[in-house]
């Protein structure tokens, strides 16, 4: 796995941003008090863990805008029609499963990306990820549409991957 | 007014999550095995949760921040604590409903514990 | 709250969901492996998540809501722990 990492200030300042994010949803009825606690914490707490934190530092927010404006439609979309599936599935007396394990491959290199891509295997319609080796996932598929590597690819993993490339480039 | 609008749509989403919610143990109750199972366990139930809490958020003034919060968290560890349950069992020696075609996952375990037996 | 929700509404929300937790149990009771009831207790924390938040409104306490986060937060990490059990020993 290729790992390139940036700066230490760099991921030190996004650990302070993040936490002073979270620290300001976290207490919602805003105050400055609140907030002048807040920015000691999270200088104090990314001293602590910003090399757990991230890889890739400040880069991160460039992804975010990704994340939020191509990522996140395209995924809630697909939630839905999800959930209408196993609807439908459940609902029905007769339960019409055929289910199977395939296998796709991938092309994305970091971890977190494939991290990203499980989740949204397990979130879209009728799959469920189930292992990973090398390049390739295991699934498994509530209706099996296609048996071989390829077409499975195509299928399931085809639509996250461009997104994720983009993402995580 | 706006309030109304607002209201009432937290509302119809409180109504589809706790739908939602029902759907994902009925199917945990229904489905023939572990991994159909999870299928529905973990989408339902994500999408009803979350969809619970937004709801929540605009219903309330002001619990929006919070609730969107915890609505992301759900999002990102739901599939994760399905993915480990999935695997964990499939290596523990869970035999997946005896209908499962293509099974690829098999041919792979199988020669991961004879390595293991020979070290 | 911004609107008043009829009696009938908070009625149908409790039952819905209590029968959701009910099912839920009985997976983890009657389920034949151990996974099956880890995959139980899975579903069983994710509705009853759920339910706080829903009794957060119910009651109008904030705090109820961090009690929702604090108790996703732990379940995560409890089936996370009993995953790692099934699959190896502790």
């Amino acid at each position: 796995m290729e790992r390139v990492e940036s700066s230490k200030a760099s991921r030190y300042l996004y650990a302070v941003l993040i936490y002073f994010f979270l620290w300001i949803v976290l207490t919602y009825p805003f105050s400055i008090q609140e907030w002048e606690a807040g920015a000691v914490i999270a200088f104090l707490g990314a001293f602590f863990s910003y090399r757990q934190l991230s890889v890739s530092g400040v880069k991160n927010v460039k992804r975010m805008g990704i994340l939020i404006f191509w990522y996140l439609p395209v995924f809630t979309w697909e939630m839905i029609k999800a959930n209408i599936h196993v609807a439908s599935i459940v609902l029905n007396p007769r339960m019409p499963i055929k289910p199977g394990i395939v296998k796709i491959k991938t092309n994305l290199k970091s971890p977190v990306a494939r991290v990203w891509l499980a989740n949204s295997i397990t979130l879209t319609p009728g799959t469920l990820s189930l292992d990973v080796e090398d390049n390739y996932l295991y699934i498994h598929w509530i209706t099996v549409k296609a048996k071989d590597v390829e077409g499975a690819t195509r299928e399931i993993a085809g639509k996250f991957e461009r997104i994720l490339e983009a993402m995580f480039k | 007014m706006l309030d109304a609008v607002l209201g009432w749509l937290g509302v119809v989403l409180v109504s589809v999550g706790v739908f939602f919610l029902f759907l994902g143990a009925l199917g945990i109750f229904r489905l023939p095995d572990l991994f159909n199972r999870l299928q529905a366990g973990t989408k339902a139930t994500t999408l009803g949760v979350v969809s619970t809490s937004i709801g929540v958020g605009l219903l309330a003034k002001g619990w929006l921040p919070f609730a969107a919060a915890l609505a992301i968290f759900l999002l990102m560890t739901n599939p994760i604590s399905s993915h480990a349950v999935a695997r964990a069992s499939y290596r523990a020696g869970v035999k997946p409903y005896p209908g499962t075609d293509p099974d690829e996952c098999a041919k792979r375990h199988l020669t991961i514990y004879e390595e293991s037996e020979e070290k | 709250m911004r609107i008043e929700i009829p009696t009938a509404i908070w009625a149908i929300w409790f039952i819905v969901i209590s029968t959701a937790m009910i099912l839920a149990t009985l997976r983890a009771v009657i389920g034949p492996t151990n996974s099956d009831r880890v995959v139980g207790l899975d579903t069983w924390t994710t509705i009853t998540t759920g339910f706080w938040v829903i009794l957060a409104l119910f009651f109008f306490q904030f705090v109820l809501l961090s009690v929702a986060m604090v108790y996703a937060i732990l379940s995560f990490l409890g089936v996370l722990v009993i995953a790692r059990y099934l699959e190896r020993g502790l």
